[in-house]
C-alpha cells in the first residue's frame, strides 16, 4: 500500500544523484528483501506512474529480490529460507540471526552519456 | 552509458529523523512504544486500559495516528492525559517526521511512557522506524491463528505481542496456542500477553511489565 511513497523516495534519491541534468536516466537498480513487505509489481507500477510525463519517462526500475537468509548460533550454518519461519532447518534451533531479507536499497543508476 | 553507484537506503531520510526522535525521547528518559495492528484489533482500547491502570504507577502521553478523523484522540483525551492526533490523509502508516512534529506539542508535558498508535495496517508501518524503543503488535482472537505467518515482517520486528479479545474465545474457532506457536516461529523473543480490554483479564501483567521496563531507564 505504501509502494507509492517508496517510489517517490527512490525518485528523490535518484534526482540528487544524477551528475548533470542533461543526462537521461536509463535505469535504477534496487535491492528488495523478501521480508521488506514491498510488493515488487506494485512498486514498479508506481515508479512508472510517477515518472510518466517527466524527464525520467521511460527509465526502468530493475529489482533484485533478496532471499531471507539466517545464521544458526547453535550449528553455525547459514541457510536461505523459502518461508519466513525462523528455525534452523538443520538442527531445529530457534537461536538464529537474520542475515538478509530486510533490504530496501538503491544500488546504482544508469545514465546516457 | 555510464553506471553510477549509489548504495543508499531508500528510507534513509526517515531513518535519520527517527534517530533524532529517539535522542529526544532519551533526553527525557521516556519509554516509547509503537502500537501496530490491523484495523480494529484494539489498539485504542489497549491505550485506554493502559492509561486507566497506570494510575499510581506511571504517566502516559499519547500520539494517535489515523487515516481520517480525530476520534481516537477524542477517546483518549477523556482520560486527561497529553494527547496529539496525527491525521495522515490517506497515508497508510506513520513516518518519523510526522511523529517529530506531533511530539513538539507533548515534549514539555509530564509523562514517562509515550504510546504512538500507528495507522491500522500490518504491512506498511513495519518499514518506518519512528524512533520508538519497541513495537507492540496487537492481534485479536477474531483475526485467525495464521496472521503471524502472513505478516512476518511485523511480528519479527516487534518485541511484544498482545493477543486481545480473549473474552471472545468461547465463541470462536481460534486456537490461541496455535496463534502463539506461529508468532514464536517468526520471533522466539516475543513477549506475549493474553488480554481482554472488555473484562480486564491479563492487563495487570502488561502493566507490571511496563513498570519493570521504566524502572530500568
Ligand atoms: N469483545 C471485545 N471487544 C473489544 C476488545 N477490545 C476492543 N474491542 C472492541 O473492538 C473494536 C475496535 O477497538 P479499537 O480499540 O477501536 O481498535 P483499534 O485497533 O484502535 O482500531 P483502529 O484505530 O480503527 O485501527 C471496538 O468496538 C472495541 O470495543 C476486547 O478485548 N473484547
Ligand atoms: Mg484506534
Ligand atoms: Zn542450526
Amino acid at each position: 500500500m505504501h509502494e507509492l511513497s517508496i517510489a517517490q523516495e527512490i525518485l528523490n534519491i535518484v534526482k540528487n544523484s544524477i551528475p548533470s541534468e542533461t543526462q537521461k536516466l536509463k535505469s535504477v537498480k534496487i535491492r528488495v528483501g523478501k521480508l521488506s513487505g514491498i510488493l515488487i509489481d506494485s512498486l514498479k507500477f508506481c515508479f512508472e506512474a510517477i515518472i510518466n510525463d517527466t524527464e525520467f519517462s521511460g527509465a526502468s526500475l530493475d529489482v533484485i529480490e533478496i532471499p531471507i537468509k539466517i545464521s544458526c548460533a547453535e550449528c553455525k550454518t547459514d541457510t536461505e529460507l523459502n518461508e519466513p519461519i525462523f528455525i534452523c532447518p538443520r538442527c531445529n534451533s530457534f537461536n538464529v540471526q537474520l542475515l538478509a531479507g530486510r533490504e530496501l536499497e538503491i544500488t546504482e543508476i544508469e545514465v546516457e552519456d | 552509458m555510464s553506471v553510477i553507484t549509489i548504495e543508499r537506503k531508500v528510507l534513509e531520510k526517515n531513518d535519520v529523523i527517527a534517530q533524532q526522535n529517539r535522542n529526544k525521547f532519551k533526553l527525557k528518559n521516556r519509554f516509547v512504544m509503537n502500537f501496530v495492528s490491523s484495523p480494529g484489533s484494539g489498539k485504542t482500547s489497549v491505550v485506554e486500559k493502559t492509561i486507566e491502570l497506570s494510575k499510581g504507577n506511571f504517566r502516559v502521553g499519547v500520539i494517535e495516528g489515523d487515516v481520517q478523523t480525530n476520534l481516537d484522540a477524542e477517546r483518549v483525551s477523556k482520560f486527561n492525559v497529553p494527547v496529539v492526533q496525527i491525521v495522515t490523509n490517506g497515508g497508510c502508516h506513520l513516518e518519523a517526521n510526522l511523529v517529530r512534529d506531533a511530539y513538539k506539542n507533548l515534549e514539555n508535558e509530564e509523562f514517562e511512557v509515550l504510546i504512538i498508535e500507528n495507522v491500522g495496517n500490518l504491512v506498511c508501518p513495519s518499514n518506518y522506524d519512528l524512533g520508538e524503543d519497541i513495537k507492540v503488535v496487537i492481534l485479536s482472537t477474531t483475526e485467525g491463528e495464521d496472521k503471524p505467518l502472513k505478516y512476518p515482517a511485523m511480528f519479527r520486528n516487534a518485541a511484544v505481542l498482545i493477543i486481545n479479545k480473549i473474552d471472545l474465545i468461547p465463541y470462536l474457532d481460534c486456537n490461541i496456542e496455535v496463534m502463539k506457536k506461529n508468532a514464536l516461529a517468526i520471533n522466539p523473543q516475543l513477549e506475549i500477553f493474553e488480554v481482554s480490554c472488555k473484562t480486564g483479564e491479563g492487563l495487570n501483567d502488561w502493566i507490571n511489565w511496563i513498570k519493570k521496563k521504566i524502572e530500568k531507564l
